[in-house]
């Protein structure tokens, strides 16, 4: 459950379909294995798995030291390193081999109907499940497509892939520099990024707060108007964040904290949380169709 | 065959979608379905075809319901054949309505006053007639009025079973002690009359007339309880919704004793709000559950349809359970 009411806002404008959810490895996590016990790895204890390979010294200390400082993007680009070619076995081998089956929260959150949806994972558990519920009306896209813009303007419900999809790993974003190219090269989705977060309210649903890129577009944003003129984007979270760093995220970045109480290890109370905006929702949704206010 | 009438006397509560939805549900399960539409409004012709069609058959006396009563109002006996229309995308048969048929109403009522006439007796057996002509349905639907009127006396005499549709509120709660009276009074009536001396017993037609008792009910289907928030902002409790429906079922057991008496659970099934899916399906003129991404569904409401007929499924299998 939410600790707090769900922002009047907010669920406004997912009502109105003016919203975008950003889903991360957290969501990934509600997903279950064919063997019934897998699950896929969030983002931290992949890369800590990933470290596991090479025996542990003076050459691969500081990989390990990376990631319990948090420096993720630096470890991840050193174990890709080593990996080398065994590297995309490797991924698949984490995220697609166990043949991952969605769960409720993928549910709810397709059945939200928020018309865009970005995904920060390398999976594609989210899409599976949409599609099955959106059926013709749903399209995937790529950062690196020609014309993923598209998702601006057009009817139709998307899955955008902001880093990437295993099905083509030399598209896939997470290192340092995979970050860095993706910038530059691929800049139309970044602007397109950049309009989708003037124009619509996020929210940060099983996300770290700690993507680079997200960061970047949020920062530029946040300063670029004056304080507490916007509404603020939301960023869901079972994590204890202290105030201060709520007030920061706030200031610096327009983002909303919201906590939910995860009530067990497997974060049933995110389910719960999102039921309960689901509901909300659908009454809005309900007061739409009687004001055709939209 | 077994025939049912969607009967209740407050409009609103969803009885041509749920008829017509349940209809194309048997059908899907590979029964023969006829449906029959008795309301002068003639919403269920007007879901199952296209308007220009309808409007050659509303022109057309002979091709709609009201060729029933044209030679029986003319004083030359019952009709012999049944004008039979097919809706492709629900897969049932149709006797068309018109808004003609408001002409029978006052009819019915003046030849169920001379019950005890020959003629009478006959022409209040209009219904009993045609349903002998549809013998090779399966189930036969009436989609009637909701009035408490000849025209439903006389559907409701020679129906096997009646289901209600209703909206839990507190009208509905009204509407079976209405009911119930209504039909204790004109069963009664009927039973005097096809038992008066003044009749021939040896007549077919009389002999008829004393094997039907009227349809015995079978449940109600509700639509159900949508959360909604009142001035102050609360939302409604569910308690509210629970609390109607057990009075509505105490109603029942009040008001309704023998063959009205239905199997219980009395509520047979509950239909949720299905938000813009009923109005798409009605322009589209395609049941709920064969809605596709043509017809404009989209997003999250491909799972609305696929809800839909696994609901529409529920009450038709139940309301086939109840047939037995």
């Amino acid at each position: 459950m939410l600790r707090e009411e769900w922002p009047e806002p907010l669920v406004k404008d997912i009502a109105r379909r003016r919203a975008i959810f950003v889903i991360g490895s957290g969501v990934s996590r509600h997903a279950l294995g064919a063997d019934g016990s897998t699950r896929p790895p969030v983002w931290k204890g992949f890369l800590r798995d990933a470290a596991e390979r090479f025996p542990r010294n003076r050459d691969t200390e500081h990989i390990h030291r990376a990631i319990d400082d948090g420096d993720l993007l630096h470890a991840c680009e050193w174990l890709k390193n080593r990996y080398d070619e065994d590297w995309t076995t490797y991924l698949r081998h984490r995220f697609t081999d166990p043949r991952y089956t969605p769960g409720r929260l993928h549910d709810l959150i397709a059945l939200l109907d928020t018309r865009v949806v970005f995904s920060l994972n390398f999976d594609d558990i989210y899409e599976n499940k949409s599609r099955e519920i959106y059926e013709a009306s749903q399209f995937t896209k790529n950062y690196s497509d020609a014309d993923v813009c598209e998702f601006l303007r057009n009817d139709a419900r998307y899955v955008v892939k902001v880093h990437g999809n295993l099905a083509s790993p030399a598209t896939l974003i997470f290192t340092q520099e995979d970050y860095a190219r993706a910038r530059i090269k691929h800049s139309l989705f970044y602007s397109a990024f950049d309009a989708a977060l003037m124009t619509h309210t996020f929210l940060f649903i099983g996300c770290g707060y700690g993507d680079p890129d997200v960061n970047l577009l949020l920062e530029n944003q946040a300063f670029s108007f004056q304080p507490g003129s916007v509404n603020p984007h939301y960023f869901l979270t079972a994590e204890d964040i202290a105030d201060d760093m709520k007030r920061s995220l706030r200031k610096n970045r327009n983002l909303k904290t919201l906590c939910y109480d995860k009530v067990d290890d497997e974060h049933t109370g995110l389910i719960s949380a999102i039921e309960q905006l689901h509901s909300k929702v659908t009454d809005s949704r309900s007061a739409l169709l009687e004001n055709a206010n939209w | 065959m077994k025939a049912i009438a969607f009967f209740n006397n407050k409009g609103g509560v969803g009885k041509t979608t749920l008829l017509c939805n349940v209809a194309a549900y048997f059908a899907q399960e590979g029964l023969r379905v006829c449906v029959v539409d008795c309301d002068p409004q003639c919403n269920a012709s007007q879901y199952l075809f296209h308007d220009d069609f309808l409007e050659s058959t509303f022109d057309d006396p002979k091709q709609n319901i009201e060729s029933l009563f044209s030679g029986l109002m003319a004083g030359e006996g019952h009709a012999t054949q049944v004008p039979m229309k097919h809706s492709a995308a629900f897969g049932v048969d149709v006797v068309c309505g018109s808004p003609g048929l408001s002409m029978a109403e006052d009819f019915l009522a003046e030849e169920w006053a001379s019950l005890n006439t020959q003629r009478g007796l006959s022409s209040t057996m209009v219904f009993q007639r045609m349903l002998k002509s549809l013998e090779n349905y399966d189930v036969v639907f009436f989609d009637v009025s909701p009035s408490l009127g000849a025209i439903n006396r006389t559907v409701l005499l020679s129906s096997d079973y009646f289901v209600s549709p209703m909206s839990i509120d507190i009208f509905s709660l009204k509407a079976f002690e209405n009911i119930s009276r209504w039909m204790d009074k004109w069963r009664a009536h009927w039973e005097y009359s096809v038992n008066s001396p003044l009749l021939d017993a040896d007549n077919p037609a009389v002999v008829d007339a004393k094997s039907l008792t009227g349809a015995s009910f079978i449940g109600y289907v509700s639509q159900q309880y949508i959360a909604k928030r009142d001035a102050t902002g609360e939302r409604r409790p569910v308690k509210s919704y629970d609390e109607i429906i057990q009075q509505i079922d105490g109603q029942i057991d009040q008001y309704f004793k023998g063959s009205l008496l239905p199997p219980k659970p009395y509520e047979i099934g509950k239909i949720p709000n299905l938000h813009s899916l009923a109005p798409m399906s009605q322009s589209r003129r395609k049941p709920i559950f064969s809605l596709v991404a043509a017809d404009g569904v989209v997003g999250a409401h491909f799972a609305k349809v696929k809800e839909a007929k696994e609901i529409f499924g529920e009450v038709s299998d139940e309301i086939r359970k109840r047939l037995a």
